[in-house]
């Protein structure tokens, strides 16, 4: 019963008639919407959602515990085990993080070769979501096409760094070897086909009226609460925040390339899907020119020891990931072995947007709104 | 009673049930087998094809399989209604194949003619939609005996959606009843020989289209099932067998939908200004086959279109749902209604 | 460094500088700081905190390298709350302040209304446990502007079981932060309007991130409770830590 009736009703005895209480909905953790081992606890009126508590912490592996008794180099891998589908950008942020407290200078070459590999792996990612996102939203012919590009970007991974989905791609200071031979052809082919498949994409959803129905208008953030909520990524974008680290917090060389960030105007799920679809075509222009302007020279910094011990004292850097913001809070005590080493996970913390989103919608919109954050619980619980 | 009344009376239908029964069966395994193939090629994958040629075995295996799972019947369940709940759901899918008539009616000899119906029953059509309105018992039972909030949830929202869908459904099909002049499904298909009433009768051809996929809970209408929301919907608890006779009920709803399409707004087994009944009289049984083929045809392409729908759109929410029930289709299908009685009544003065 | 009792380390005198690890110290772990710079050398604790029944090294405090950075904000910041406010030593050009716990909600809530600072984002809320300085935890907010694009970090050192106060009020995205780190470290936020756990399971017991946490779980807790009871403490005695284990188990 709605709020309103039972306001209508007053004192009178069809108050005590007309009662309703709320029902208590278990959504997760394992339910083929959650993405992962997320628990929702959605209190309903109706189909309507008057309360969410989010559960957590299924997923936790102790990472940040765990890295604190490895060295430096042998933490690397470790942090592709957040977010397992951009695994990459994890590892970027890592060893950047590494670099900046020990003052690395990496060489223009490997700088320019990681921003190939994060654009692939951005593209990997927002294809998997894209996929998954209209799966929740019951169109699942997109999955399978996203699934096709994404295995092309794979195989490029596969052929650079031997690893499809967990790569460990990069040292600390550089990257380990160059391109195969033909790498760069097939990432040249892969590059020309992608935008006519985005268009196929965006035919099968942007153009069509019941993805505009439910996404347009749907779990509205505005951008003052995004940014208070700590939202970052896609999804403060999506509510039209002029906020990326690739644009704001420059690093690896993202200062010479050209692009834009595509900014959403509503905050709703909509926003958020275009703004993901554009940035797709956007990496695939940061990456036309990284390999265009591709600089001669080494691939790692000459005088680096093997042995990494950085300087005591502590450090925050953070990459544009997959999700958002990225960033490791290092604290370094001079030895080889990290004291202390936080992440701050986007998804983690976008999660926390999702109650903002949902109450007052429908439970039809719960599973939309946890599809346009871009959750992997990997990354969440750590 | 003599022996040829009872073969009249009991004989012959029993016999025309078995064999439609083992028909319909087949069909509907394999049009899980269609849909699972033709979903693979829309979505650039291969689909099932490895047990036997091409796959063809699966749907055999798939039986097999969920013949022999475990029937897990939750604690919280209300046992006797839950074991029942699947048998409301199946039987209203098959009984309505009941009344189609599949081809033209074989005449072997002068005035021995046997009608490829099982009962030709001359309120065919009221038959059909009050048996097939049936089948939402299945489903609400099966919600609220399973103990379980999901299924509850799946079945609540099918019961407003088989209601909403039902009037502009009925609606359309009395439009048809108005042109053909009668209930009689052999009356309808023979009322198109000249043109399938799909061409005159667009709009509540689509109005049926929309209405039916609702009905059968197919995206992008599947709220009751809503499996990203409500995990399976009603059918969440169900497993082995009692989960097969609802999916087994779906999927022969989708083929009945197909028929009924079929022989309403596309003419069934005629083809239009080919009037080969007449020109093969000769061959009576060359005539009942090539009707049955044309049949297959028609009822094959409509359902190849249905899962094209369900390999191309998104679901949508459940108030949008009701929201186009209401406010979209029955609107449509009344004003068919009322323009094709005007219409009628204009030409009859 | 846990080793400075061992200085006669072979090392070539030319690794002197801290990023540049001295080649001949193959034996990472154990080897002296290479840090010659004036600042002393970091911790005393042990990392695995299983200690070694050695003698214990003179407790250290921890300190940072490298150069304090002084910026706009941080010098609005020393302006505005003075001596409740001190520069850190960062070794990558990072503005870090250490800011008094009286003043740290005040300091907060300033950084986000000013409008010279504006740091409306807070990129990241953590906690850090530093068993030999005085104050055994830091709780770190590293404060961004969106708008500005600057950024600055504050931290605040609090006594084991201090309370810290909540940000939630300046930035909502503490929440779950905030809960993370109560979990994590057991630091207590007041203010908080939900603190409970969030990643660790509602039974668990102990901070996982804090340095004595035992790794081993109960059984190697009620062991070393255990031992630190009786000095003369052996390792065949494990029948008792698991009974101990055991109804530590029990009470939840």
């Amino acid at each position: 019963m709605t709020t309103e009736l039972r306001e209508a009703a007053g004192t009178s005895p069809l108050r005590k008639a007309l009662e309703t209480t709320t029902m208590e909905l278990n959504f997760g953790p394992q339910h083929p919407a959650t993405h992962g081992v997320y628990r929702a606890v959605l209190q309903l009126d109706g189909e309507r959602v008057v309360g969410i508590e989010s559960i957590i912490g299924y997923l936790h592996r102790g990472i940040e515990k765990w890295v604190e008794y490895r060295t430096y180099t042998k933490a690397t891998p470790i942090f592709d085990r957040l977010d397992y589908v951009g695994a990459i950008l994890n590892c970027h942020g890592y060893v950047g993080t590494v670099e900046k407290l020990m003052k690395i200078e990496v060489p223009k070459r490997a700088q320019y070769i990681r921003v190939v590999l994060d654009e692939l792996q951005r593209i990997a990612n927002h294809l998997l979501w894209l996929g998954t996102h209209a799966l929740d939203l019951g169109a699942m012919t997109v999955l399978f096409y996203g699934l096709r590009e994404r295995e092309v970007i794979m195989d490029l991974f596969e052929a650079m760094v031997g690893q499809r989905l967990l790569q460990n791609a990069y040292p600390i200071g550089g990257v380990r070897l160059d391109f195969p031979r033909g790498w760069e052809r097939a990432c040249r082919n892969f590059m020309a086909e992608l935008p006519h498949r985005l268009d196929e994409y965006e035919t099968l959803l942007s153009s069509n009226r019941m993805w505009l129905q439910r996404t347009k208008g749907i779990g509205v953030i505005s951008g003052a609460e995004a940014v208070a909520l700590g939202l970052s990524g896609p999804t403060l974008r999506g509510s039209g925040v002029y906020f990326d680290v690739r644009k704001c917090i420059p690093y690896g060389s993202y200062e010479d390339f050209d692009f834009e960030v595509p900014l959403g105007e509503n905050g709703d799920v909509y926003d958020r899907y275009i703004v993901r679809v554009r940035e797709m075509r956007q990496s695939l222009r940061i990456l036309q020119q990284a390999l265009d302007g591709m600089p001669e020279g080494p691939l790692m910094p000459e005088k680096l020891s093997k042995i990494i011990r950085p300087p005591a004292g502590e450090v925050y850097f953070s990459v544009e990931g997959a999700k958002g913001q990225l960033g490791y809070y290092l604290v370094s005590d001079g030895t080889d072995k990290p004291w202390k080493c936080h992440v701050r996970s986007p998804s983690f913390i976008n999660l926390q947007g999702l109650e903002k989103m949902v109450v007052g919608g429908l439970v039809a919109d719960v599973v939309a709104n946890i599809g346009s954050l871009d959750i992997v619980l990997g990354e969440v619980d750590r | 009673m003599t022996f040829e009344s009872l073969m009249t009376y009991v004989g012959w239908p029993l016999i025309k049930i078995v064999i439609l029964l083992g028909v319909v069966a087949f069909c509907v395994a394999y049009t899980v087998y269609i849909e699972r193939r033709l979903l693979g090629f829309f979505q650039s994958r291969v689909g099932p094809n490895r047990v036997g040629p091409f796959g063809l075995i699966q749907p055999i295996a798939d039986g097999l399989k969920l013949i022999l799972k475990e029937d897990i019947i939750p604690a919280n369940a209300q046992p006797f209604l839950f074991r029942i709940a699947p048998i409301f759901a199946i039987v209203p899918a098959f009984v309505g194949f009941a009344i189609i008539s599949f081809a033209p009616p074989l005449v072997t000899g002068a005035g021995v003619v046997h009608p490829f119906v099982v009962k030709d029953v001359n309120l065919g059509i009221l038959f059909l939609l009050s048996i097939t309105s049936l089948g939402v018992f299945g489903i609400v039972l099966a919600g609220w005996s399973s103990g379980s909030k999901y299924p509850l949830f799946g079945s609540l929202r099918s019961a407003s959606q088989m209601l909403s869908y039902e009037i502009p459904l009925t609606l359309s099909v009395l439009s048809v009843i108005l042109m053909a002049g009668s209930f009689r499904l052999s009356d309808i298909v023979d009322a198109q020989s000249k043109l399938p009433f799909a061409i005159p009768l667009i709009l509540a051809f689509g109005v049926y289209v929309i209405s039916a996929v609702a009905e059968t809970n197919r995206i992008p209408f599947d709220l009751p099932e809503g499996e990203s929301e409500l995990v399976g919907g009603f059918h969440t608890e169900y497993s082995g067998m009692r989960f097969a006779f609802y999916f087994l009920a779906e999927y022969a709803n989708v083929v009945l939908v197909c028929c009924v399409a079929t022989s309403l707004f596309l003419g069934g087994y005629k083809i239009p200004f080919v009037p080969y009944e007449t020109l093969l009289a000769a061959h009576p049984i060359l005539v009942s086959a090539l009707g049955l083929a044309v049949f297959g045809v028609k009822a094959v392409l409509f359902l190849y279109f249905y899962i094209w729908i369900r390999a191309t759109f998104p679901r949508y929410r459940y108030d949008q749902l009701l929201r186009i029930g209401w406010m979209v289709l029955l609107p449509i299908a009344l004003l068919n209604l009322f323009l094709v009685a005007g219409i009628k009544l204009w030409l009859l003065r | 460094m846990s080793d400075e009792e061992k200085p006669g380390q072979p090392e070539p005198p030319a690794a002197s500088e801290a990023p540049k690890a001295p080649e001949a110290a193959p034996k990472a772990a154990s080897s002296p700081d290479p840090t010659a710079s004036p600042a002393p050398a970091a911790p005393a604790a042990p990392k695995p905190p299983a200690p070694k029944p050695a003698v214990p090294p003179a407790p250290k405090k921890w300190e940072p390298t490298g150069e304090v950075v002084v910026t706009p904000v941080t010098e609005k910041l020393a302006a505005r709350f003075g001596d409740a406010v001190q520069g850190v030593k960062s070794p990558c050009g990072e503005a870090i302040v250490l800011v008094k716990k009286e003043k740290l909600g005040e300091a907060l809530a300033f950084l986000k209304s000013d409008a010279d600072c504006a740091f409306d984002f807070l990129s990241n809320l953590t906690a850090a446990h530093y068993p030999v300085n005085d104050k055994k935890f830091e709780v770190v907010y590293d404060c961004y502007s969106v708008a500005k694009r600057h950024a600055v970090r504050v931290k605040v050192a609090l006594d084991d079981g201090e309370p810290c106060p909540s940000a939630v009020p300046i930035w909502p995205t503490a929440n779950w932060q905030e809960r993370e780190a109560h979990d994590m470290y057991g630091i207590v936020f007041e203010g908080h309007p939900n603190l409970k756990v969030i990643l660790l399971p509602e039974v668990w017991d102990g901070h996982p991130l804090r340095k004595e946490y035992p790794l081993g779980g109960p059984k190697e807790a009620a062991i070393r409770a255990d031992k630190f009871a009786k000095p003369g403490y052996m390792p065949d005695d494990l029948e008792a830590a698991e009974r101990i284990a055991e109804e530590g188990r029990r009470d939840h």
